[in-house]
């Protein structure tokens, strides 16, 4: 049951990722208020947490 | 100049002194970020963590958020003044000074650091001094005024009271807590970019680039089904990492899905803003809530 539920939850957290990711940084570029390489590093930073994140559960 | 006689015997002027000052520190936030604490407490703990350390961290954590608030407020002074819902604050009402404000804040923020130095660890302590700095500096003078990402990043200084709860249990802060945080992370931007659609107005007028604002209200709720999706794979992940049973799973399952349904169904109904605002911060405390008592219950 935690097998499955590790791997719907990480499905269910990269799904999300790739649509945060994918309307931040190519469906709305008139959000962009601090220009390229800020907002670039605002969007992926926490990303690149989350991602952090699952790696060390599935790591652990 | 004020003759101190007559303020004392003046209680009215004491009661609104008092008031404005309790005002200042937005107790009503404060009781949500409590919320999260005492559960990262009890899981941290694997049961009760005891009512001494239960108390010494709430109330130091209020004193730290409550600081944090009052600072908030200087610096929002001039743009609270514009909005409708804070305008009538005690800044721009003009009930109080900027440097008394100021004082106030970082005199209970430092009251908050040594109070949980003090009666619980170094850590716990830093954790809530570094939520307050978060707050101020990266959110309220970096961010808000600059990004639509204000919200996002902003928000992990909310998400900061689930650590400083695990580490005055266990003096550390472990994979747990950190899923906690990030279930506050993945939480607040569709929080509050629902009162931003609410208060769209207000934050234009403010010149606070709030993402409902800058891209309109159809495309902000696309950008919190996204962050909705990621949020309910996180509170799955915390059942999957073990530290809490099946009463979690089935309260993080149902409100996920209720969750999930209510933000889809504001994309064609933005008039629901403020009921779903609400039922966020229910389905939070429905999240933490199920974490302490699937603790305290299968323990």
């Amino acid at each position: 049951m935690r097998d499955a539920t590790l791997i719907l939850g990480t499905v269910l957290v990269g799904g999300g990722l790739v649509m945060i990711l994918w309307r931040e940084l190519f469906g709305a570029a008139e959000r962009r208020k601090t220009g390229a390489v800020r907002d670039t590093f605002e969007v992926l930073l926490p990303v690149a947490a989350t991602v952090a994140l699952v790696v060390w559960i599935w790591v652990a | 100049m004020t003759n101190p006689a007559v303020r004392i015997t003046n209680p009215r002027a004491d009661t609104s002194a008092i008031k404005t000052y309790v005002e200042l520190m937005k107790l009503r936030i404060i009781e949500l970020l409590l919320i999260t604490t005492l559960p990262a407490m009890i899981a941290a703990a694997d049961g009760w963590p005891g009512w001494w350390l239960a108390f010494a961290t709430l109330f130091g954590g209020t004193l730290s958020s409550a600081g944090a608030n009052a600072i908030n407020q200087v610096i929002d002074a001039e743009t609270d003044a514009l909005m409708g819902r804070t305008r009538g604050r005690p800044l721009p009402t003009g009930r109080v000074s900027k440097r008394a404000v100021l004082i106030f804040g970082i005199v209970l923020g430092a009251a908050g650091f040594f109070w949980l130095w003090a009666t619980t660890n170094l850590l716990a302590a830093t954790l809530s001094t570094v939520g307050l700095l978060a707050y101020v500096f990266v959110y309220s003078l970096l961010l808000k005024r600059s990004t639509t990402q204000n919200i996002v990043i902003g928000g992990a200084a909310g998400a900061v009271p689930a650590l400083v709860g695990w580490a005055a249990v266990t003096n550390s802060v472990e994979m747990p807590a950190w899923i906690m945080f990030a279930i506050i992370f993945f939480w607040t931007p569709p929080h509050f970019w629902a009162l931003a659609v609410r208060y769209r107005r207000d934050y234009e007028r403010a010149g606070i680039p709030m993402l409902p604002v800058v891209v309109g209200e159809r495309r902000a709720m696309d950008h919190m089904v996204a962050y909705t999706v990621a949020l309910i794979g996180v509170t799955l992940l915390l059942y999957a990492t073990g530290p809490v049973g099946w009463i979690y799973l089935f309260f993080a399952a149902t409100a996920g899905i209720g969750f999930f349904l209510g933000t889809w169904t504001l994309r064609d109904n933005p008039g629901a803003a403020m009921r779903y605002f609400t039922y966020s911060n229910v389905y939070l405390s429905i999240i933490f809530t199920a974490i302490a008592a699937d603790v305290l219950v299968l323990s």
